[in-house]
């Protein structure tokens, strides 16, 4: 075959990419090889130094490449050369470059070369700071930073003895045409066809240009602890690394929490699940390793302030990270794609992740089972009284929490799984996700909340109890007095009808109470106790968002005049619907549907809501936007947006579930207007008609309708009629104006529709030959007038007020190099109104035109024929219009409304408790980062 | 033994005895059978019958939407679903539907459906002319 020499593609990008991702993967290997290398011989000082030097070097080679491949795939991006696969698939002509980010990373090559890409910031960092450590850890780093880069080679190898070949990794970099094979690429110029995909209209949404950044920083940063970890086992330093490790652990969980939070807002925001948290799979696979990593913490805590649980701080952050990679693995193997609303879309590479990930853990457990019996671990055991011993039951209970969460997470793991061994159990998740997770996640939540408090006022190392018992005990009676008191209050409020989530609520006051209290008693410790007091406080107060949000959320979107037997386990029914400008009332509110206006691909609904008081006045009164989001090429709606008002111990809000189906996008309203079965009624000026309950009548047409103003062309024509519907004893109902515009041999309709006698109109063709015969249907009789000058034709009186070259008053489009001269010409009949035309006579190409323009209410054709320069004459060709008393209308009954919307409304109390909670819970784990760095920094800058 | 010993065996048995009764909570698709013969709520995979009448008005009732499904055994019943229609419902390949039985209609509060996804056609959008 013929290689075909395409035309208009830019292939340099591909070639430079490919390269620039070949040089970062073999750097990486060399950096990686010289790292253990370097931390093999760390006896001998000045070869393993040598070694660090060189894997440095080779660390910032992978660096600059990978920066610049992501440059290279900006730039091609924002430049839309679609030839490439990645930027058709995620951009298109219409995207605005605030979203060239989301673009970026909303395919899995993307995310995976940011997740690099902090991986690389992370370990300059580390190979500026962390001293001694950096070889091991930077070696730790390196294999994982392989791994990933692994997955965007691209590279095809033959598989030994097979005649095929074995894929590694996916590049970015691939064309279009290298991947797909249809006809469309036997075109050489098949770039001027085709146009992007663009992105997912869901992901239009600024906390997506913020949420994924940060948690794959999170996700980057908690690979740190891990190496340390693995660095901790590999020299068998098995203290040393612990204080750096828990600084970055600090780190790590402070910003994937608040790229969890920023996920819950986004959900919340932009999402119409009716709430920030679902445990969703791909919620809770990025929950559970900072879970984890929060238990690390505390373990971690533990060893370096008493030297017990280095076993678990090694255990914990090898769990972390496993945990990291199975959540890797289950959000981008396509695995959840049934039990999750936002899983990546397979890439066909699970097998490369599953092997290579698995190594990783491999190696880790590895290290962990030969240094086992060389890891110390003090002969006394915990006193009961201590408050390492409380610390590891708590990470005990997120450790638990984790493994419940995972279970139900993992059903689709099980299900693949017996798979492979011929099994089909066809396992579902819990009939209630949410409610199934709440019920044992509270209990830990309750645990943790009377732990984090507990355990504030015990001492590390407790050998003397006796001597602190009195000071211990006298702190507890007054947390726990304070705290009953509050509880006690506090329920009074919000009425929790359960003992549990009354439990719950104490066990958040006490952890609150308790650690504020703690400042009291702290005295020149204090700033040691920041993050600890923080976060805990910070989590306590989250605790009570959480509860009160979930518990007393109420759906207000309920017709409380009409409602009919409640259904056990709950009403079900949650919405409401609105009609266009009736108040209805529900709950506190009267809610009006104003009207819906669309911009770009969004619909816009207004609601207004208004409270009223006793005396009817208005005392409140919010206007609504909730909104829809088409696909970018409207065929449908993406998704529905809810709008929230925001009070500062509660939040309305308000989505719609559902639209009227002529609105649900282009081929839905499609096959609705075909579905509709118009009758057709010849109707009269003036007359009336009956049909079915009502009477039906023509009061005008309109032979010059403007009927398309966003686009007006000279040559289109348009009939518009005004149709009157009226009840059976003449009283007006409604006033209806439907069109029909013949544009370049294309007829395009403007239907109307009488919303609550559900009956909708259309013109049919017919009136458009009637109103616009063919020239050689009309009589045409040709005139001489002069300036000023009157003539009399048949029953008109024609004047010919003026002429005039001035482009801007001409009826009739003018093309550059046109010569035109426009008249001025009264029509007057008797017994109408004198009607103004402007026929134009022009000189196109050389040659004279003389478009015809109609006289509609006088009934007159008119076209300026010929102009006499010597005689000052003007000749206009006249013809009589067809007189147009009536027209053929298209009518449908039973039409369904199209002025409705059903909208539901949730009222979430004390919802500001959980993003204040979890900002101040993450804050103060940043906040302990930051301390411990600079404490190190003032004592030794050598760990 | 040490006490931590034995406060990590304790948690074990704690853990596995929450996760034998987290594992009750997972459920297998029925079928209208098992609906049929039960009063519980059930869970119900099956296809939207296509060439059966759906009926949604909200001037009626904003919260029922009629339609017909086939389950996976190919037994086809009646549903009302006490929800406003769905997006897309007619795109959807398959349908997961809880609820139970009441006399010869399933009466169903929950909904999740199986759409092709938006965004994985291998189609390519030609740009149109002009």
């Amino acid at each position: 075959m013929l290689e075909i020499q395409y035309i208009g593609e830019h292939l340099w990008p591909g070639k430079l990419g490919h390269i620039l991702v070949l040089t970062a993967f073999t750097s990486l290997l060399y950096a990686f090889a010289a790292y253990a290398y370097s931390t093999r011989h760390r006896e001998w000082e000045s070869a393993s130094s040598r070694w660090k030097k060189a894997a440095n070097i080779a660390w910032t080679i992978h660096s600059v490449s990978i920066f610049s491949a992501i440059g290279l795939i900006f730039y091609i991006m924002s430049q839309r050369w679609y030839e490439y696969s990645y930027v058709f698939e995620h951009v298109n002509d219409a995207l605005s470059m605030r979203y060239i980010l989301s673009a970026f990373w909303e395919g899995q090559e993307g995310s995976f070369l940011l997740w690099m890409f902090w991986h690389i910031v992370l370990g300059h960092v580390l190979i500026a700071r962390a001293g001694r450590w950096v070889a091991p850890v930077m070696a730790v780093m390196a294999m994982v930073q392989l791994i990933i880069c692994s997955m965007i080679l691209g590279v095809h190898f033959p598989i030994p003895f097979q005649e095929a070949y074995a894929k590694m990794g996916s590049s970015p970099f691939v064309l279009l045409r290298e991947i797909m094979d249809i006809p469309l690429f036997r075109n050489a110029s098949y770039l001027t066809a085709i146009e992007g995909k663009g992105l997912n209209a869901l992901l239009q949404n600024y906390w997506m240009t913020i949420h994924p950044p940060t948690l794959f920083l999170g996700f980057a940063s908690m690979t740190v602890p891990y190496a340390y970890a693995v660095a901790g086992l590999w020299t068998g330093d098995h203290k040393a690394w612990l204080r750096p490790c828990l600084r970055w652990s600090l780190f790590g969980a402070g910003i994937i929490g608040i790229g969890i939070l920023m996920g819950a807002a986004w959900a919340y925001e932009a999402l119409s699940f009716g709430g920030y948290w679902s445990w969703d799979p791909v919620e809770n696979t990025s929950f559970v390793p900072w879970l984890l990593l929060v238990a690390g913490i505390h373990v971690n805590l533990i060893a370096t302030s008493t030297g017990y649980s280095i076993r678990a701080s090694y255990i914990f952050y090898l769990l972390v990270f496993i945990a990291t990679v199975y959540s890797t693995l289950l959000t981008r193997s396509g695995v959840l794609g049934d039990s999750s609303a936002h899983a990546f879309t397979e890439m066909g590479l699970e097998a490369q992740l599953l092997f290579f990930l698995g190594a990783s853990v491999l190696a880790g457990v590895y290290f962990l089972l030969s240094r086992w019996q060389s890891i110390p671990s003090p002969e006394k055991e915990e006193d009961i009284r201590s408050k390492e011993f409380w610390m590891f039951i708590g990470s005990l209970v997120l450790l638990m929490s984790s493994i419940l969460i995972s279970f139900t997470t993992s059903i689709p793991v099980y299900n693949k799984i017996a798979e492979l061994f011929g099994y089909f159990p066809d396992w579902s998740e819990p009939l209630d996700r949410e409610a199934h997770h709440n019920q044992y996640q509270i209990w830990i939540a309750i645990l943790i909340g009377l732990l984090s408090g507990l355990a504030q006022y015990l001492r590390y190392r407790e050998f003397q109890f006796k001597t602190y018992r009195s000071r211990f005990l006298k702190h507890l009676g007054i947390t726990l007095g304070v705290s009953v008191l509050i509880t006690i209050l506090a329920e009074l409020l919000v009425q929790y009808d359960h003992w549990v989530y009354i439990l719950a609520l104490f066990a958040a006051i006490y952890t609150i109470i308790s650690n504020l209290m703690l400042i009291f008693s702290l005295g020149s410790h204090r700033t040691k106790q920041v993050a600890s007091i923080l976060s805990h406080v910070g989590f306590g107060l989250m605790l009570i968002g959480i509860l009160q949000s979930g518990i007393n959320k109420t759906q207000i979107s309920k017709n409380e005049f009409a409602q009919r037997g409640l259904i056990e386990d709950g009403d079900p029914r949650k919405s409401i619907m609105l009609l266009k400008d009736i108040p209805m009332f529900m709950k506190d509110w009267w809610v009006t549907y104003r009207d819906e206006e669309l911009i770009g691909n969004r619909r816009n609904f207004h609601l207004q809501f208004e409270r009223k008081n006793d005396q009817g006045e208005v005392v409140e009164s919010h206007d609504l936007y909730p909104y829809v989001l088409y696909t970018n090429d409207f065929s449908e709606v993406a998704s529905t947006n809810p709008f929230t008002l925001r009070y500062w111990n509660k939040d309305i809000f308000t989505t719609i579930s559902r639209l009227p189906e002529a609105l649900h996008g282009r081929a839905r309203a499609r096959a609705l207007e075909d579905s509709i079965q118009y009758k057709p009624m010849m109707l009269t000026l003036k007359d009336t008609m009956t049909l079915g309950d009502y009477l039906i009548s023509l009061r005008n047409i309109d032979q010059q309708a403007i009927l398309d103003t966003t686009v007006q062309r000279s040559q289109d024509r348009g009939v518009q009629a005004l149709i009157h519907i009226l009840d059976t004893l003449g009283r007006p109902l409604d006033t209806l104006k439907t069109g029909i515009l013949l544009r370049d041999e294309f007829v395009y309709d403007y239907p109307a529709q009488a919303q609550s006698e559900k009956l909708r109109v259309k013109l049919d063709q017919e009136i458009l030959q009637r109103s616009f015969p063919s020239d050689s249907e009309l009589a045409w009789d040709t005139v001489s007038m002069e300036r000023g000058g009157v003539i009399y034709w048949n029953d008109h009186t024609i004047r010919l007020t003026e002429v005039f070259t001035d482009s801007a008053r001409m009826s009739f489009q003018l093309l550059p190099g046109d010569i035109a001269v426009g008249a001025s010409l009264n029509v007057s009949k008797a017994g109408h109104s004198s009607e103004q035309i402007n026929p134009v006579f022009l000189i196109r190409s050389g040659r004279p035109n003389t478009p015809r323009i109609l006289a509609a209410d006088a009934g007159l054709w008119a076209r300026f024929v010929n102009i006499n320069p010597d005689e000052e004459l003007l000749q206009f060709a006249l013809a009589k219009a067809p007189s147009i008393d009536g027209l053929v209308v298209n009518v449908a009954q039973d039409v369904p409304r199209t002025d409705l919307v059903v909208i539901e409304t949730i009222v979430f109390p004390g919802i500001n408790l959980v993003w204040l909670g979890g900002t101040i819970m993450m804050l103060g784990l940043l906040w302990g980062a930051a301390y411990r760095y600079r404490r190190r920094q003032l004592s030794s800058p050598q760990t | 033994m040490k006490k931590i010993t034995i406060i990590v065996l304790v948690l074990l048995t704690v853990a596995i005895a929450l996760i034998l009764s987290a594992s009750k909570d997972v459920s297998t698709y029925g079928n209208f059978a098992l609906a049929e013969s039960t009063e519980k709520s059930v869970r119900i995979a099956g296809q939207l019958s296509k060439n059966k009448p759906m009926v949604y008005d909200p001037e009626i009732d904003a919260n029922l939407f009629e339609f017909f499904m086939r389950d996976d055994e190919g037994v086809e019943r009646k549903v009302h679903l006490l929800k406003p229609k769905p997006q897309d419902f007619e795109r959807s390949e398959q349908i997961v539907l809880t609820g139970k039985m009441e006399d010869e209609v399933f009466v169903a509060h929950d909904i999740l459906m199986k759409c092709p996804s938006k965004y994985k056609d291998e189609e390519i959008q030609l740009r149109k002319a002009g």
